[in-house]
């Protein structure tokens, strides 16, 4: 049998050797450990403080009434649902069990600072709403001043208040979108925040609500509900099912709660994480390249000590065992170490979010099994498999090699792997191109860079010496040796030099994909636009994501009406669902559209199309060939 | 202790090549190193191997001691036909039946002098005899040292390290190639001294390749090997009588029995 012992005895020592050059694979994998552990621990962090500030902004509201009908587009999970009257309020105020029910009245509203700035619109929504002045009922909680009582007076929340240096008894501008001059009363947290995220929000009597913040009045976006002692939650929820129309629904607060908290990660959080997971994913990818080389010259210069080794009774297996011991040993203790500079980074976070103004909730980092044991196996696996070819490489030396007085190098580029190489890459373009010219597909072209990637890393070898060799033909014109023997060093072994030189390939490979992949989306929507705007000016709001208020609808005409203007068309948006998908929608006059847009050919008539009419772009009509669609509902 | 020479089989054999073929390379380039040699290493015995350069004499070491493999004939440890082993089997006889000093680079640099002792039986999984080893260590006189690491030591010290790893796990035969190649002069005796004193005291086999004379008239037994094949036997050799054969052979070697005194 393989003496485990020996294996370990031998790694030990061979590591307490050779500690300086394990320096570089030990910074290497406790640096893409530390984003891991770092990305798991925030994400975990901040999911359950949101939770439980949901639950205690929410936790007055029993039930929620909603329309069932609801259109998700893509990219929009919650999706979009038809407003409620609010003639239900008194009709659920009736139902036996129910103590109070108050609707919600939801729009865009974008607040202007002090500074005549808007505020907000980068990404989080900023709403407007009705103030409910039941606080059982209300997530937000009057923190100064008073509620609104008056047309004109509004309560926002901290967050805002201070994002655009407003207090109470200021009087502002708030687009709904049209401009509405209002006051402020009162200053209002949520939950124990100064906001839920970075979302603002300004409450106004519901009689302003519903004439400025919907399309028509009586209409709301959702009836929050209390139940009466005595009434449970789910006996609430059945109660008002019971009762409510059709296409009405009633949830519990709890799920209620849930779905906006969701909404919140989904807005905020997947692109924190996904940010950093891609950042861990690339240091970890390179650092595999780093660990190779390092144990592949560690190997090479222990060829003497292995075959001794070998020569002594040492088998293939115990020699192997003790490499990856030894890259198992510096694995765990990077890990380790990424592990505790991971949940540094993720406390470090908590403490800069304040500072550049996201009101990170309260609450202890939460540090879960998962994200402490799924960073180590990935520092761990990493190592290993990196470590596995330069181990299965020192297995393999020949006892004999001992008695050498120096070790030969297999510097030969393989035929084999020139044609490994080869084939890789024609695989690989041939995959690239017609990804991106017969067949437009994302996932045979990425698969095509990989393979065309993991063809350049096995091709590295064999570039590597013509590189050097036409490269290094300047160094043997420099006078003195050290020009030639720099040339000679990186010829005598390709192997090792094509991996020093395939870390930073790789590096490069990822600046540059970031780069072009921005540079070319950036000029694909130059492109759309210039080739179909045929118009002069475009008018536009600066917001970005579920932010901003957009424009009014009564701009347009406004526009149109100066003297210098011939046609001046507003373009909406919308959802609806067409075949049963959601779709996004714009919204226009289209007869206006065809003078400021080059639509191309038109089939059928714009102007004919109605209040229920739909036109559709050539592809769209091609991919659902088969006459006219059903009007959208 | 000496016996009749033989060069056939015997019941008290430690190893033994039979017609022996180390062929390297082919074609134009081809080299039979070894070209059918047959010899037997008597159990209890301290045997030289001598030869000029390229006849062969450490090609003959490393097929006999399991490092190299044959082109044809076979080799055995013991009863053990080497030519039937894979790499893992061989390994393994390597580890418990073969002992090994070589000229330079015997010992690990990470492992202490102790550890070095012992390092073939704990690849073994084996505990090591103490008392065996202790009398060993006495032997070679390196107790004051034994925690110390190999480039603490002389190149004397470290051969003699060398040679009580050899012994240490007790093994059928222990192969040394030119163990003094790399040593003064009188480094070199002691390390001689330790080997044919083990062999005579403890009834071990030794086996030695060297070129220098001084070196092989510590064996028991010299055989001369000339361009791959096995040309002569001395026993109980001196200085003299090797240097004068091996003149005897530079003659022959260059085809002109004139030269030769």
């Amino acid at each position: 049998m393989t003496a485990g012992g020996a294996s370990l005895r031998l790694s030990r020592t061979s590591l307490r050797a050779h500690k300086r050059r394990f320096a570089g694979t030990f910074t290497a994998v406790l640096l893409g450990v530390a984003f891991l552990t770092g990305t798991l621990v925030m994400g975990d962090t901040l999911r359950s403080s949101f939770d439980s500030l949901f639950a205690g902004a929410t936790g007055g509201t029993d039930a929620v009434v909603r329309s069932s009908a609801v259109v998700t587009v893509s990219g929009d999970a919650q999706g979009t649902r038809q407003p409620l009257k609010t003639d239900l309020v008194a009709r659920i105020e009736g139902i036996p069990g129910v103590a109070a029910a108050e609707p919600d009245i939801r729009g865009a509203g974008q607040l202007i600072g002090s500074d005549g700035e808007p505020v907000g619109g980068q990404g989080p929504p900023t709403v407007a709403g009705n103030w409910i002045p039941d606080p059982e009922l209300n997530p937000y909680r009057l923190a100064e001043g008073r509620p609104p009582a008056a047309s004109g007076e509004v309560v926002i929340n901290r967050g805002a208040a201070e994002a655009g240096g407003l207090r109470i008894g200021d009087t502002t501008v708030l687009r709904t979108p049209d401009p509405l001059p209002v006051t402020i009363v009162g200053l209002a947290a949520f939950g124990g925040e100064d906001g839920m995220g970075r979302t603002t929000f300004t409450a106004m009597t519901r009689a302003d609500a519903e004439k400025y913040l919907t399309p028509r009045p009586g209409e709301a976006a959702s009836i929050q509900v209390r139940a009466g002692p005595g009434t449970s939650r789910q006996e609430l929820v059945d109660a008002l099912g019971a009762v409510l129309p059709d296409d009405v629904e009633a949830i519990t607060g709890e799920q209620s709660a849930r779905e906006n908290q969701e909404m919140i990660s989904g807005q905020f959080l997947s692109l924190f994480t996904t940010l950093l997971l891609v950042f861990s994913g690339i240091v970890l990818f390179v650092a595999t390249f780093s660990i190779y080389n390092t144990f592949a010259i560690v190997i090479a210069q222990r060829t003497r000590e292995n075959a001794l080794l070998r020569a002594l009774g040492a088998s293939r297996r115990q020699i192997v065992g003790a490499t990856l011991v030894e890259a198992a040993v510096v694995a765990v203790a990077a890990s380790a170490a990424g592990l505790l500079a991971g949940i540094g980074i993720a406390a470090g976070l908590q403490a800069l979010f304040p500072a550049i103004g996201f009101p990170f909730p309260d609450g202890a980092l939460k540090v879960s099994g998962v994200s402490m044991l799924l960073p180590l196996a990935v520092g761990l696996l990493v190592c290993l498999g990196s470590a596995l070819m330069p181990a299965v490489r020192a297995g393999r030396t020949a006892p004999l090699a001992a008695l050498r007085e120096s070790t030969v190098e297999d510097s030969a580029a393989s035929r084999k792997r020139a044609f490994a190489g080869g084939a890789l890459a024609l695989t690989g373009i041939a995959a690239i191109l017609t990804g991106v010219l017969a067949v437009p597909s994302v996932t045979l072209a990425a698969t095509g860079a990989a393979f065309a990637i993991a063809a350049f890393v096995t091709l590295g070898p064999v570039a590597a010496g013509r590189a050097v060799r036409v490269m290094g033909r300047p160094l043997d014109r420099l006078p003195g040796v050290s020009g030639r023997f720099a040339k000679r060093n990186a010829l005598r072994s390709p192997r090792r030099t094509a991996a020093t030189a395939a870390a930073l390939m790789i590096g490069v490979a990822v600046v540059s994909l970031f780069t072009v992949f921005g540079a070319s989306l950036k000029a694909t929507m130059d492109q759309t636009v210039s080739r179909s705007f045929a118009g002069d000016v475009a008018v536009s709001a600066p917001a970005f994501g579920a932010g901003g208020s957009g424009l009014s609808p009564k701009l347009a005409p406004a526009i149109e009406a100066q003297r210098e203007v011939r046609t001046a068309v507003g373009l909406g948006q919308g959802v609806a669902e067409v075949d049963g998908v959601g779709r996004r929608l714009t919204v226009t006059d289209p007869a206006a559209l065809a003078e400021a847009f080059e639509l191309g050919e038109v089939r059928g008539s714009l102007s004919a199309l109605g209040k229920t009419g739909l036109a559709v772009a050539d592809t769209e009509a091609d991919e659902h060939a088969g006459g006219p669609a059903p009007p959208p509902s | 202790m000496t016996g009749t020479v033989t060069t056939g089989t015997d019941t008290r054999t430690a190893a033994r090549v039979v017609d022996a073929v180390k062929v390297y390379g082919s074609g134009d380039t081809e080299v039979r190193a070894l070209d059918g040699v047959s010899v037997a290493f008597t159990a209890g015995r301290f045997t030289a191997i001598m030869g000029p350069s390229g006849s062969g004499k450490s090609t003959l070491m490393h097929c006999a001691a399991g490092l190299d493999t044959l082109t044809s004939g076979s080799a055995f440890i013991g009863g053990t036909d080497l030519s039937g082993l894979d790499d893992h089997r061989l390994t393994l006889l390597r580890r418990r039946h073969v002992g090994f000093v070589f000229q330079a680079f015997n010992l690990l640099p990470t492992l202490t002098v102790a550890e070095n002792i012992t390092l073939p039986m704990d690849l073994a999984g084996e505990r090591p005899d103490s008392r065996w080893l202790d009398a060993l260590i006495d032997t070679v006189g390196l107790r004051d040292r034994l925690h110390h690491r190999p480039s603490e030591l002389s190149g004397g010290q470290q051969q003699r390290v060398a040679v009580a790893r050899a012994f240490a796990g007790r093994p059928q035969v222990v192969f040394a190639d030119e163990p003094t190649g790399n040593l003064d002069s009188r480094s070199g005796e002691e390390v001689l001294r330790l080997l044919a004193g083990t062999v005579r005291r403890t009834d071990r086999t030794v086996v030695m390749v060297t070129h220098d004379p001084v070196a092989a008239a510590h064996a028991d037994e010299v055989v001369f090997l000339a361009d791959g094949r096995l040309v002569d036997r001395m026993e109980a050799p001196t200085a003299e009588r090797v240097i004068d054969r091996l003149k005897a052979f530079d003659g022959t070697r260059h085809g002109d029995p004139e030269v030769s005194p």
